[in-house]
């Protein structure tokens, strides 16, 4: 076997490295080691002083790749440690780098008093002004490079150029790849939430086992394993058909009055299980959900429809889906509009204006005048020059939602106001008495057949259906 | 040994500087007592040679099983790695995704009930589904491989158990894609492939711990009969049909069939065996003009597909029936018409679907530059263009097209990855979820081109 200085020095970094690490929470170091593309940096500086110097000072090429090791961890855990993260007004990052620098300038400064090279002394003040400026990592190229020309006399520039390229090949991919894996991987976004969690326990935990759970396919896996319960669809069986024997349902039913909604086999009914709920959400006629939903019930006494947050971003499918017609092999978008507060500006009057941007030149103004003690709001679209009042506004007054209704309105359509007057809903006229404003909205107040039996932090919202 | 020797051997000592290691190397080199000692000295390299036992020779037994084992030690870190990145942040009372759930309450059957029930009463109520057709290897797999650590932890839950396995399968992609990386260009480009794949954000959003979703075992499980079909062709090439292609074409087969078991998309794997056989005999039938040499290069690929598809049928049929079959001969125009609105007495939900969408973009050139950000992280415009995975998987794709032309080398490796890139790259256009699909054979490529890279700059032959 042949033992070369590169061996030796390999094998030893990395023991001491694996031992030095060993000592620490191995599993916390990890991610600093692999998944930060500035150690292959590193890596090829300490590749090019072995490749270059015959006897390399394994005592000095250790103490740096040490050093460095601590730059890493200190760097990944300065967070950590709030104190830390700045000192006075200053960041401790740039004291640290400075800090870093001057060592950096140290150690450099002895090899070169040493050798008398003016290159290694400007790669030095460079390292210095660079390090302040930027960041440590040209530090560590600086680095790389004043380490050769340092103990290489005549530097072959055809290599370097090589070099350069292949690091260019290398690096870009991947570091654009380790940098999004590695935040992905520390950031996991979970689809179930808390409010969702909680939902589907106390389903599991409070109705019958057979129960049918009604909703969008969204959640269906969801439903059925955490609250075990059935689902009329879901993500594996989106376009699934349903099929009904003829005889055991109602044919004058409003389930059956349209006839996209059906087709008949023989004896058998088919039926679109995404047009039946697309519908079940859409539809302004109570009476239509209910028959729609009495197909899928079961020998159940009890059957549930979750209206959830989601849902209201999704209406533009739901929508589409249950005005869809086959002859046109198309259907109608609608859409809620969510909106943030942009301002809050005094008026003239002394009232006061919420305004709610749309875009440029806009906006959905509710404008508040207090009369007589008496709080009025108005609701305005604001297109330009030109003001238009909107039909309906809901708003909560002391707890309470309060629906009020504006005569000789210009634009057609429900605004939501939350209670903070912070966001709000524009609801198209289409859909401001579809089923879904009215359970998830108005938590299904007026509804004959559907009863809320809770809510989970305004993201889930159950009903029960009542049956005749 | 001569004084001589023993005067220069302790000049070149000199060399080493730390005192202590010098006096343990004189000690242990036995030159105080005057013991022969194997020693070599270059003058033209000026580099010592020394064969003793002790520190040097701890050192050298390390460096020796690193430089004979590097492969292997590097799959184990990538391995290592790449199960801890999954899942180290993860810390959730439950799984995360939608779709984990659907895998773990199948598992749950398997585990409860010891099987998955033929009615399935949660699903498409109120009749619930007939399970005949779904797919299950990966649910046993699941479930089986908790059951067994169950017995050495007794307390372990099965929700906390799939934090865990997802993860792992992802891991063991690294595996398989090395020796596919391997079978098509060389080792380097093997271990490249496994760490770029292992560390793809596109694949890394899809198998991270706590997410059970059926995407990790689909890419290993069609990692691995593709690493069987082209360790067939590379031994059909080296020894013609023996028994070692033949048992190869038989794993292939059954590998295959597992895959059929895993995942519905799985046909797309059986098109690009034949599709790379019927090539390739095409492609020499043009070079070469005469069909009878033709015919004696290829009728050993085609016996060992169907071997392949022989073995594979035999693992399908009994369990979902010959339509299963049909349904893989009908699928590639099926699955181009999945978003056809038109003819249909109901609405087709895939239209809603974000990830069945076309790639956002007008031009032809927005669409690839979705598709190449989706699947590799990095989006195309800038100088770092020339380094993108995608462009690097076209610069390999240039090589094997110049190697084939000037030294007729790499043609299969070019038929396949030609079928395996342009594919799903066409499906993608159509559909974002393919990119799925797409973002293997790009890093197979892309890996392919940084180890050409490094034959170059370390001298190699360009065009070898």
């Amino acid at each position: 076997m042949k033992i070369t200085d590169e061996w030796v020095a390999s094998v030893l970094i990395w023991l001491i490295s694996v031992i030095y690490l060993a000592g620490f929470r191995i599993f916390h170091i990890f991610p600093v080691l692999f998944f930060d593309y500035r150690i292959f940096i590193l890596i090829i500086a300490l590749g090019i002083y072995l490749f270059y110097k015959k006897n390399p000072h394994w005592d000095k090429a250790m103490f740096v790749f040490i050093l460095f090791y601590f730059v890493r961890v200190i760097r990944f855990y300065v967070p950590q440690f709030p104190l830390l993260v700045t000192i006075g007004a200053i960041q401790f990052r740039w004291l640290f780098l400075i800090f870093y620098s001057i060592a950096l300038f140290f150690l450099f400064s002895w090899v070169e008093i040493k050798n008398k090279n003016i290159f290694a002394g400007l790669v030095v003040f460079f390292s210095l002004l660079l390090s302040v400026l930027l960041d440590y990592k040209l530090v560590i190229v600086l680095l790389a490079l004043g380490g050769y020309f340092h103990y290489k006399k005549k530097p072959q520039w055809d290599k370097i150029l090589v070099v350069f390229v292949l690091f260019f090949f290398i690096y870009i991919p991947t570091a654009a790849s380790f940098n999004q894996s590695y935040y992905i991987a520390s950031h996991p976004q979970p689809i179930l939430t808390p409010s969702w969690w909680a939902a589907l326990n106390w389903i599991k935990n409070n109705t019958e086992p057979c129960a049918v759970i009604a909703t969008y396919w969204d959640p269906g896996h969801f439903i059925t394993a955490i609250a075990r319960r059935p689902v009329v669809y879901d993500g594996g069986t989106q376009n699934a058909l349903a099929q009904f024997n003829k005889s055991s349902v109602d044919l004058d039913s409003k389930a059956f009055q349209d006839p996209t909604m059906f087709t008949i086999e023989g004896n058998k009914i088919i039926r679109s299980r995404m047009k039946d709920m697309a519908t079940m959400l859409f539809t302004d006629d109570e009476e239509l959900a209910y028959d729609i939903l009495k197909l899928y019930r079961g020998n159940c006494k009890e059957m549930y429809v979750l209206a959830s947050w989601d849902l209201i971003g999704k209406s533009q499918w739901w929508s589409y889906f249950a005005t869809w017609e086959p002859n046109k092999a198309t259907g109608k978008k609608y859409y809620y509009i969510p909106l943030r507060l942009s301002m809050k500006k005094e008026g003239e009057d002394g009232s006061v204006n919420y305004v709610f941007s749309l875009g440029q030149n806009q906006a959905i103004v509710i404008n508040e005048k207090n009369l007589s003690g008496q709080v009025i709001l108005t609701p305005i679209l604001k297109q330009g020059p030109t003001f238009s009042k909107i039909s309906k506004l809901l708003y909560f007054e002391n707890g309470k939602a309060v629906l009020q209704k504006y005569k000789n309105a210009e634009v057609e359509g429900t605004i939501w106001l939350d209670p903070s007057k912070q966001s709000l809903f524009f609801i198209p006229k289409e859909l401001e008495n579809s089923m879904f404003t009215r359970l998830f909205f108005f938590h299904g107040q007026g509804l004959e057949h559907f009863k809320f039996v809770d809510n989970w932090g305004g993201e889930v919202k159950l009903f029960r259906v009542k049956f005749d | 040994m001569t004084k001589e020797k023993i005067k220069k051997l302790k000049q070149l000592l000199g060399f080493i500087e730390d005192k202590k290691l010098k006096e343990r190397v004189e000690k242990e080199a036995g030159l105080e007592e005057g013991i022969e000692i194997k020693e070599k000295y270059n003058p033209e390299k000026d580099e010592v040679e020394i064969d003793i036992t002790g520190l040097h020779n701890f050192f050298a037994k390390i460096s020796n099983i690193v430089q004979r084992h590097w492969v292997k030690l590097a799959l184990l870190l990538i391995v290592f790695l790449a199960f801890y990145i999954r899942i180290f942040a993860f810390n959730y009372p439950y799984l995360i995704n939608i779709d984990s759930y659907y895998f773990y309450r199948y598992m749950n059957f398997i585990v409860e009930d010891g099987k998955i029930p033929d009615i399935d009463p949660y699903m498409l109520a109120p009749e619930g589904l007939n399970t005949r057709s779904v797919p299950k290897f990966y649910m046993y797999l699941g479930a089986y491989s908790y059951l067994f650590f169950k017995h050495f932890l007794p307390n372990l839950e099965l929700w906390r158990y799939l934090i865990y396995f997802p993860a792992a399968i992802a891991a063991l992609c690294a595996i398989p894609v090395y020796f596919i990386g391997k079978y098509l260009f060389d080792r380097k480009a093997g271990v490249i492939a496994a760490f770029f794949l292992i560390f793809n954000p596109f694949n890394m959003t899809r198998t991270l711990g706590g997410d059970p979703d059926s995407d990790g075992i689909v890419l290993l499980m069609t990692l691995v009969p593709v690493a069987l079909f082209l360790a067939t062709q590379k031994s059909i090439e080296r020894d013609g049909l023996k028994k070692q292609p033949l048992l190869l074409s038989v794993a292939t087969g059954i590998a295959l069939a597992l895959f059929a078991h895993t995942w519905g998309g799985s046909w797309y794997v059986v098109w690009l065996f034949a599709g790379f056989v019927v090539l390739k005999l095409i492609a020499e039938l043009v070079i070469f003009g005469n069909f009878k040499k033709t015919w004696k290069q290829n009728k050993n690929n085609l016996v060992s597909l169907f071997v392949i598809f022989l073995i594979f049928s035999l693992l399908v049929v009994p369990f979902f029936g010959i339509s299963k079959i049909v349904g893989i001969i009908e699928s590639p125009f099926g699955a181009l018409r999945m978003k056809s609105e038109a003819a249909r007495r109901f609405p087709n939900v895939w239209v809603s679907i974000a990830e069945m969408m076309s790639p956002e973009g007008k031009t032809f050139y927005d669409k690839i530059n979705t598709i190449a950000t989706r699947a590799t992280g990095m989006p195309l415009g800038g100088i770092s263009t020339i380094v993108h995975p995608f462009f690097l998987a076209v610069y390999s794709m240039l090589y094997f097209v110049i190697s084939y032309t000037k030294r007729k080398k790499h043609l299969d490796s070019l038929i396949f990855m030609f079928l395996w890139f342009i594919g799903p790259l066409y499906a993608s256009i159509v559909a974002v979820r393919f990119v799925i699909l797409l973002s293997t054979p790009l890093i197979v490529l892309s890996s392919i081109a940084l180890a050409k890279l490094f034959d170059i700059i370390m001298g190699k032959d360009i065009l070898d």
